[in-house]
């Protein structure tokens, strides 16, 4: 398999960090942070009504975190879609797509547990924990094989 | 029949094999739907305690996301999406560990909420562990003014003549 080319590399760089998908991402990212009560400015034991004591229904915030999360699986699906469409090896064209679908998976699975109603078992959570582990690290498996066209980041 | 039958003369009427069979079928179809799904916890009275379980589940939350922070080392400050996530988007290296830490801790929350709106907030206890009354060592009385709907008091939760909870 030969290295990918100067240009090939930029092309690629140019859809996955594309200011505005990241900018985005970013504000996708901090609405569920807030709306599911997990950002820092959170006051002590206040938090998202998960469930509408009065209805049943699932309270406005999660819908809303859920609604966010759809959008960061949608930027991840465009993303995907358009590296699909550039001119770079078959096969580094085929990694970055798969990766970028199977986190998109991974984004749609929170969207749906998060506004599932009903009893969450603890079988029910570690089987949602199972398959949205299994979409993240196959996606992190994918990009692996393409790192020469990512950014490097800190693992945090 | 006529239409100025009673209810109670129908009961006496004969009724053919093939409408008796009709009736039991219908009820059987009909079954699920008679049992009307009821909101969790919907009932009064049922509420009193969902206030602290609900706060108790929030505050387990915060200690996850700050163990979430612990898990794969870093800093002890509590991990959300966005410093989980955004610094690999899309395809860098995030901590997976911690991702699912993180996952576990929202739909723990979720799960434990459902609880709380249950009748009798399936067992929550204000003095058990991390719950409002947990430091509590005298009277653990429900406070609907209280954050966590308890108030820890020196009085009798039954006191009519004294109260720590504002407004009674």
């Amino acid at each position: 398999m030969t290295a990918p080319t100067k240009a090939q590399i930029t092309q690629v760089r140019r859809v996955l960090y594309n200011r505005s998908s990241v900018g985005q991402v970013r504000d996708a990212l901090s609405s569920i942070d807030v709306l599911l009560g997990l950002a820092p400015s959170t006051p002590s034991g206040s938090g998202p009504t998960w469930i509408i004591p009065d209805t049943g229904q699932i309270g406005p915030s999660v819908i809303e975190a859920s609604r966010a999360a759809l959008r960061i699986a949608s930027i991840l699906e465009q993303e995907a879609s358009a590296i699909g469409g550039l001119s770079i090896p078959a096969a580094d064209r085929s990694h970055l797509v798969r990766a970028l679908n199977l986190q998109a998976s991974a984004w749609t699975a929170r969207a749906k547990a998060w506004v599932r109603t009903g009893p969450l078992s603890a079988a029910q959570i570690t089987s949602t924990l199972k398959i949205i582990g299994g979409y993240e690290s196959a996606a992190a498996a994918a990009a692996t094989k393409v790192s020469a066209y990512l950014i490097a980041t800190g693992t945090h | 029949m006529t239409g100025t039958d009673h209810w109670f003369d129908r009961l006496t009427y004969r009724y053919t094999r093939r409408q008796a069979l009709k009736a039991g079928a219908g009820i059987v179809l009909a079954w699920p739907l008679l049992k009307v799904a009821r909101p969790p916890a919907a009932t009064a009275g049922a509420g009193s305690c969902q206030k602290g379980c609900v706060w108790t589940a929030r505050a387990r939350s915060v200690t996850g996301q700050a163990t979430c922070a612990g898990v794969a080392g870093g800093a002890s400050v509590p991990v959300s999406f966005l410093s989980v996530w955004l610094g690999g988007f899309p395809l860098g290296l995030i901590s997976a560990a911690r991702e699912r830490c993180l996952d576990s801790v929202v739909l723990q929350q979720k799960a434990d909420y459902y609880d709380c709106l249950q009748p009798g907030c399936s067992g929550f206890d204000p003095k058990q562990a991390g719950g409002p009354c947990d430091s509590c060592s005298n009277n653990c009385c429900a406070c609907s003014a209280s954050s966590n709907g308890y108030i820890c008091c020196v009085f009798g939760c039954d006191d009519t003549q004294h109260s720590c909870c504002p407004g009674g």
